[in-house]
């Protein structure tokens, strides 16, 4: 129970830190900022997928012993972001290139701590036991 | 049967078509190609769908239970393509022509449409039968 209780809360805020991206999203969008300023096209299309994310997390918070996979399926997420964020922090220094790594200490912390409080697998009993 | 049939090679198909995007992360990463472009959130973009094709792949066997996850695949297309969507309109609007524009919209459409379409029905919860079937046999013996 405490360990359920517990992956509700950091699903809840895992969740709202996705969503929350959705600002960044917008800030991208508004007055074409990635058209006329960055020249980058591919942020808001990589920003627009956190959003999803965060709202399914959210739903998965209600049970999560009932969406064991789509909260598997958030860990591997944050968990390939992080190891690719790492590779690419190597890969800058290597280069004389300086690249904060906070951020993938973060992505990798969230993967692992929603591995480790990843609901068990529901037992299913057989329908014949009435 | 047939729709169950029908959206495991859905699965397959959206599964296998996002884990090439693998090959193009490792291409990014490679000789860090990515840093000599300037853009930093192309490998990342591309590990999040890589994973996603795993995750698609692996609900190819049981789908009805993994319905979160595929739903998360239909709507993290739809977003994606109705952010390019919108870039496109934008960039239209600007005089200018946004490369791959309009297929890639088209193909995340209907990916995201085709899985919407395919969703499995909620299977009833086993946890919960005995129970029910518990209460309404105890029903049954008060009432007779």
């Amino acid at each position: 129970m405490k360990r359920e209780r517990l992956i509700q809360i950091v699903l809840v805020i895992v969740g709202l830190l996705n969503v929350a991206q959705i600002y960044f999203l917008y800030m991208d969008l508004w007055h074409s900022s990635w058209l006329l300023e960055q020249k980058n096209e591919t942020h808001p299309m990589f920003l627009s997928f956190f959003i999803p994310v965060g709202v399914f997390l959210l739903i998965a918070a209600r049970k999560p012993s009932e969406y064991r996979s789509a909260i598997a399926l958030a860990a591997w997420w944050h968990i390939s972001h992080g190891a690719v964020m790492a590779i690419q922090t190597v890969e800058a220094w290597i280069h004389g290139v300086h690249r904060n790594f906070a951020d993938v200490i973060l992505f990798l912390a969230i993967g692992v701590v929603l591995l480790a409080l990843l609901p068990g697998k529901r037992e299913v009993v057989a329908p014949a036991v009435a | 049967m047939k729709r169950e049939r029908a959206l495991q090679v859905v699965l397959v198909l959206v599964g296998l078509f996002y884990c090439f995007w693998g090959y193009l992360l490792f291409d990014d990463l490679w000789h860090s190609r990515w840093l000599s472009g300037h853009s930093d959130v192309m490998p990342m973009f591309l590990s999040l769908n890589t994973a996603l094709g795993v995750c698609l792949l692996v609900a190819v066997n049981q789908p009805a239970k993994h319905r979160l996850m595929i739903a998360y695949g239909a709507w993290s297309s739809l977003a994606h393509g109705f952010t390019m969507t919108i870039m496109s309109a934008q960039a239209v609007a600007h005089g200018m022509h946004r490369k791959d524009s309009p297929q890639d919209i088209v193909i995340f459409g209907v990916i995201g449409v085709t899985l919407l379409a395919l969703f499995p029905a909620k299977q009833a919860s086993p946890a919960v039968r005995p129970e029910r079937i518990v209460r309404q046999a105890e029903a049954g013996t008060t009432s007779s």
